[in-house]
Order: structure tokens, then sequence, then C-alpha cells
């Protein structure tokens, strides 16, 4: 069901700053009217999306209707996090998007066995990002019917 | 002493036991046997003797009493026919009183008159019975116990014979102490001597039985010696009968025996020589094997220790090739993505030298990603191996053309395949191998000449005995030749190295690690890549396979 009133959420965790800006760069390029909040680490990441201490304020911090997952994190990686969602009924519907440096193949296919929805490798070019955001939220939030 | 030699001496005790009792000694039985024969001997002399003599006896009484009653019937019968009695009488009376053997002399005539004489004196009387019915066929001689003499007597019987007629009867009675005496002392003596021959005949049968068995106790004692284990032992016995030759033949035997045994010592300390000699050097070498599996042992775990480090430091090249991987590519992205935005952002502000410093900047970065990407891939040839299958490397060619088609057409290429063996191998390498050769036949093409690319089994020139098949000896050829700009052939070797370029990037890209993989693959098959080429006449590439690997080998 697609929400056109208010902006869809996109939650980014990922512990690279330096990734965090440019994530949102593309995504401010991209002109799309989505927002976008972050964490650091993996849990952050399941305290955000249980709303728990610092999250508590669900206007502040709504549910995001799409994650984007960096695997390595501190604390808590992102394999362990898309674990926990998966296993979790409130949160398994979220799609999850790995978005990381690895092109090794052992991530690949053990996050798809993880439940993960796609895997994408963080690519070297700006302009590319540009590209991903765009297909993403439009495939996401305008192509396939998901329940928010 | 061995446990036998105590068990055959104790059975030997035994049966000397048994043999020495008395009943049993051979010298007893031998003496009792002549003895015994002594005495069956003397038996049957003396049972046949004793009734011949006393019939002599008797013979030598009947004639004397014939004779008498003969001398009698001469001098008296005229006067016993005439009545003339006292003529008779006086002739009867002094024959008895000459003769101290004539017990009665009596005259019967006929009708029983009768003239008896004897000793006392002599008497008329009238007889009958015994002394009138003496005739031819009764016996003229017997014993009888005469009731004129009260006691034992020989009776004879004499017809009174005068002119040819019988008158009547001569009765002589002889008294039976001269035949008493006489057959008494044949008895006496006969007794005297049977003890004296059983006494002398048993005296002698034990000489004899024990001059017989002692040549036998001899031999039995030396046997007994022989026996005991002393073998120097021999018989004394030098007669020249059966014994004498038994015990030379039992001497020569001991002799034998000795001879052998003393040969068997010999030979026995020989070999129990030549074993001592041979524990001795089997100890020796077993000295020597236990410091060498000490040796070994030390080896083996310093080759363990040496093992350990390789695996320690296979390891951590693996870590360099993930945090090569990872790592490193890391901020060299963000060099890229942060030029970008600088390059899109502040074009204007930038001015062109400054765009072009960022461009310069940019391409060192992405020429940079590509050498850890390359150098990644080079490491992943054995990091990342599979193992050896049934590989088609026709198909594979193929495949890796269809990869390559946009380039081929790009420069107007052609490649021409010909059919290639199915061998043991790592197929996703092989695509590598292929990618890597065609793709660099297809790069190092000359600039006014379409690319012409043969990829063809077996190499006639290279390989002597012209093998027209494609496997050969267990091994494959393939060549991939190109008409390019070749090389010189002294770089044959060194454009397998890593990072080895022969040409300057501005005329070829790339970052000089496509045949140093191609060479570790190879190297992983156990295989071998030879580069063959002149300069401006293409390059010749020659690989050589095993067709079958073997089994478990699928790292290295």
């Amino acid at each position: 069901m697609r929400n056109k009133g208010k902006p869809i959420t996109i939650l980014y965790a990922d512990d690279d700053e330096d990734d965090r800006l440019l994530v949102r760069d593309a995504l401010e390029e991209s002109r799309l009217a989505n927002t976008i909040r972050f964490v650091e680490d993996g849990e952050k990441l399941m305290e955000y999306l249980r709303h728990e201490n610092s999250y508590g304020d669900s206007e502040k911090y709504p549910t995001p209707g799409l994650i984007l997952l960096d695997l390595n994190m501190p604390k808590k990686d992102g394999r362990e996090a898309l674990t926990e969602i998966k296993s979790d009924p409130d949160l398994r519907r979220i799609p999850v998007v790995v978005l990381t440096t690895s092109k090794l193949e052992e991530d690949i296919l053990r996050t798809y066995d993880l439940g993960v929805n796609s895997f994408i490798t963080k690519p070297v070019t700006f302009d590319s990002l540009v590209d991903i955001m765009k297909t993403l939220t439009k495939y996401w939030f305008e192509i396939v019917e998901i329940k928010n | 002493m061995t446990k036998d030699e105590v068990k055959t001496k104790r059975k030997y005790r035994k049966r000397n036991i048994f043999y020495r009792s008395w009943w049993q000694n051979i010298a007893f039985r031998v003496a009792l046997l002549s003895w015994i024969l002594i005495i069956v001997t003397l038996g049957i002399y003396v049972s046949t003797l004793l009734p011949y003599i006393r019939e002599s006896a008797i013979d030598s009484m009947k004639s004397e009493a014939k004779n008498i009653a003969a001398s009698i019937g001469n001098v008296t019968a005229n006067a016993i026919i005439t009545e003339d009695y006292s003529f008779a009488v006086d002739h009867c009376m002094k024959v008895i009183k000459e003769s101290n053997s004539i017990l009665y002399i009596v005259i019967t005539k006929k009708d029983g008159f009768s003239l008896i004489h004897t000793r006392d004196g002599w008497k008329q009387s009238t007889l009958n019975g015994l002394w009138t019915r003496a005739d031819t066929t009764t016996k003229a001689a017997r014993f009888l116990d005469s009731k004129l003499v009260n006691q034992k007597v020989f009776h004879y019987s004499y017809p009174l014979r005068y002119s040819g007629i019988d008158w009547g009867w001569i009765h002589i009675g002889l008294s039976l102490d001269n035949f008493n005496a006489t057959i008494n002392h044949l008895f006496m003596r006969s007794i005297l001597l049977a003890v004296l021959c059983i006494l002398i005949g048993l005296g002698a049968s034990i000489l004899f039985a024990r001059k017989l068995s002692r040549p036998i106790r001899k031999l039995d004692a030396v046997t007994q010696l022989v026996a005991s284990g002393d073998l120097s032992a021999r018989a004394e016995v030098t007669s020249k009968d059966e014994l004498g030759s038994l015990a030379k033949s039992f001497n020569k035997m001991t002799r034998v025996l000795q001879e052998t045994q003393s040969q068997l010592l010999k030979a026995h300390n020989e070999l129990e020589k030549k074993v001592q000699e041979r524990t001795a050097e089997l100890k020796q070498t077993n000295v020597h094997l236990q410091q060498e599996i000490k040796e070994r042992k030390q080896v083996e775990n310093n080759l363990k220790i040496y093992m350990e480090k390789l695996k320690k430091s296979n390891q951590e090249l693996q870590d360099f090739a993930y945090i090569a991987s990872h790592d490193l590519q890391e901020p060299l992205r963000k060099v890229r993505a942060f030029s970008d935005r600088l390059k899109s952002k502040y074009k204007d502000a930038l001015g062109d030298q400054g765009s072009d410093y960022l461009d310069r900047m940019q391409n060192a970065a992405a020429r940079m990603q590509s050498f850890i990407t390359d150098l990644l891939s080079y490491s992943r040839v054995t990091t990342k191996a599979r193992p050896f299958m049934q590989t088609d490397l026709s198909k594979i060619v193929s495949e890796v053309l269809e990869d390559l088609q946009i380039r081929i057409e790009d420069v107007n290429g052609r490649v021409d395949v010909e059919h290639l063996p199915v061998i043991d191998a790592d197929a996703l390498q092989m695509r590598q191998l292929f990618q890597n050769l065609i793709g660099n036949a297809l790069k190092y093409h000359k600039k006014d000449v379409a690319p012409l690319i043969k990829v063809y089994p077996a190499e006639q020139d290279l390989k002597a005995g012209g093998s027209d098949t494609a496997s050969h000896n267990g091994f494959c050829h393939i060549t991939v030749e190109d008409n390019g700009i070749g090389f010189e052939e002294k770089y044959a070797e060194k454009i397998f190295g890593v990072f080895q370029r022969l040409h300057g990037r501005s005329d070829y890209k790339g970052s000089g690690v496509g045949l140093a993989i191609c060479r570790k693959i190879i190297d992983r098959h156990s295989g071998e890549i030879i580069a063959q080429g002149k300069p401006g006449e293409g390059a010749k590439f020659i690989i050589t396979l095993p067709t079958k690997q073997k089994q478990g080998e699928h790292t290295t």
C-alpha cells in the first residue's frame, strides 16, 4: 500500500561517516522526497527499530520503509542485525538492502541466506551512487507492493 | 643337563632296578638252567642205572643159587634115590657151613618127603604147596618171606634130576644181606654222587653263568655310561665270540657317535659364535637405526614446525588479500567518490587547470584500484581454488569467446578454435586462463592488421614424434597463436612476472598481472606454459597440461 501523503523514511546503518555523507548527497541529488535517518552501528539500528532509549520518539524517528545496511560495523555487525530483524515478527517485513564494499562471494551468499532483499556493492563513482538511490527508491516505493 | 637327559636317566635307573632283581638276573637264570640240566641228566642216569644194577645183582644171586643147587644135585642125587639120606644130609650141612649166604637147603621128593637143612641143623618132614609145585612154568627164583628161617630170602628151586628123570626139587634159600648191602651201598653212592654232582654243577654253572654274563654286564655298564652322555666309554670285551663282536660293533658305534657329537658340538659352537656375531651386528644396526629414527623424528618435527609456519604465513597472505580487497580499496573509493563530487559541484571554481589535476588524480586512483583488484585475483588463484573436475576446454573457450564478442568485433578480429580435449581442471580458472590469453592477443594487435587468433591442440614443431592427437603421454598441449605485435625473445620469461609490462601505459592499458595469473593457474594444474615470439611477427603461447589430476589434489 502506497503512502502518498507522508514521505517514506529510509534508514541507513553505516559506521563510515563519508559514506553517510555520500548517500545523503546522492539522495539530495536524485531529488527524492524521502527522509533519511542514520545509525552508526547494529545496536543503534536495533534500538531505533524498537524505539528504545534515545529513539523513543516515533515522530522524530519514524519506522523506516527501507533499511540500507552495511555489513562491517562495530559492536553489532550487519549480519547479526540482519538475523535479528528477520527473526522479529514486527520487523521482518521491512525490506533490507545490504550496501557494502564487499564483493566476496561468501558474503553475498550468506546474507541472501539470512533473508536480505538485495545485495549491492558500494559503487566507485558518485554518479553510480545517485543511480542506485534512484533505482532503489523507485523499485521499493513505486514498483513493488509492500505494506508500510 | 637337559630335561630330556634327566628323564632318560630316571627311566634307565628304573629299568636297572628291574633288571637287578635276582630272579631276573641273566647270570642267575643261566646258572639255574645249567644246574637243572645237570640234575635232570643225573636223574635220568640214576633212574635207568639202578634197576639194571639190581637186575644184575639178582642174576648173580640166581646163578650162585643155581650153581649150588646143581652141585648138590650132582653130589646127592644118587644118595637120595638110593635113600642114603645121611650122605645127603652130611653134604648139605657141609655146604651150608661153608657158605655164609645159604640160609637153607631143602631137598623135596615128589611125594613131599623132604630133608630140611638150616644153619641150626636138619630135620625130616613132609612138605607140599610151594615146595612140591615147583615146575618149569613157575618162576624158579623169587623173593619170599620164609617161615623156615623167619626172614626175607631169595628162594631158588632147581629140579633134582637123575638119569634124565625128575625126582623132586632142590630148594636153595639165599640170605639177602649181601644183596641188600649191595643195593644200599649203590643207593648211598648214587645219592652221594648226585649231591656231589649237584654241588659241583651248581658251582660250575654259577661260574659259567658269571663268565658268560660278565661281558654282557660290562657292556651294560658301558651302555649306561654312554646313555648318560659319556661317549668316551669303551667296552673292554676281548672274547672272540658273538659278544666280542658285539662289543667291537658297540665300540665302533660309540666312536662314530662320539665323532658325530664332537662334529655337532663344533658346528654348534660355530653357529653360536655366528649368532653372537650376528647379534652384535644387529645391535649395532639397531643403534644406528634408532639414531636414524631419532634424526628422522627431529627432521619430521622441524618439518612440522615449518609446515605450521607455512600455514601461518599462508593464512597471513590470505588475510593480506582480504585486507587488500577491502581496507585498501575503501579509502581509494572515497578518494574517487569525493573527487567526483568536487568535479561536478565545483567545476567552475576549479578552472581548467584544477580540473586537469583532478582528472589526473582520478586516473591514478582508478589505476591503483585496478592494481588492487588484479592483485587480488592473482592471489585468488590459490586461495579461491576449486577441485579439479572433468572440463571440456572447447566449451570453456567458446564461453570465453562469447564474453569477448564485443571486443572482437571492435577490432574486427577473428578467432579460429579447433577441437580441444576434455581434461581434469578447475573450470573457472581455465576460463580465466583463456580469457587472459585471448584477451592479450586481441589487445596487442598490430594497428593496421585485423587480429587473427588460432587456438589449437598439440604443437608438432615443439614436441618430437609428430603426435597428431591432442593428448599424449597423459599430457595435452594447446597453443594460442596470434599475428599481433609479438615481443622480443629475451622477454619470453619476464612477461609472466607480476606487474611486468613491456609497453607504456599510454600504448596499452593493464596492470601486468594477466600472464602472471596464467602462469599461476598452470602451475596449480602441474602444467607448463611457455611463450614464443618475435617483434612484429606475433606471439605463441604453448600450454602443457596433464589430462588427469591426482585425487584430492585440488589446492596448492
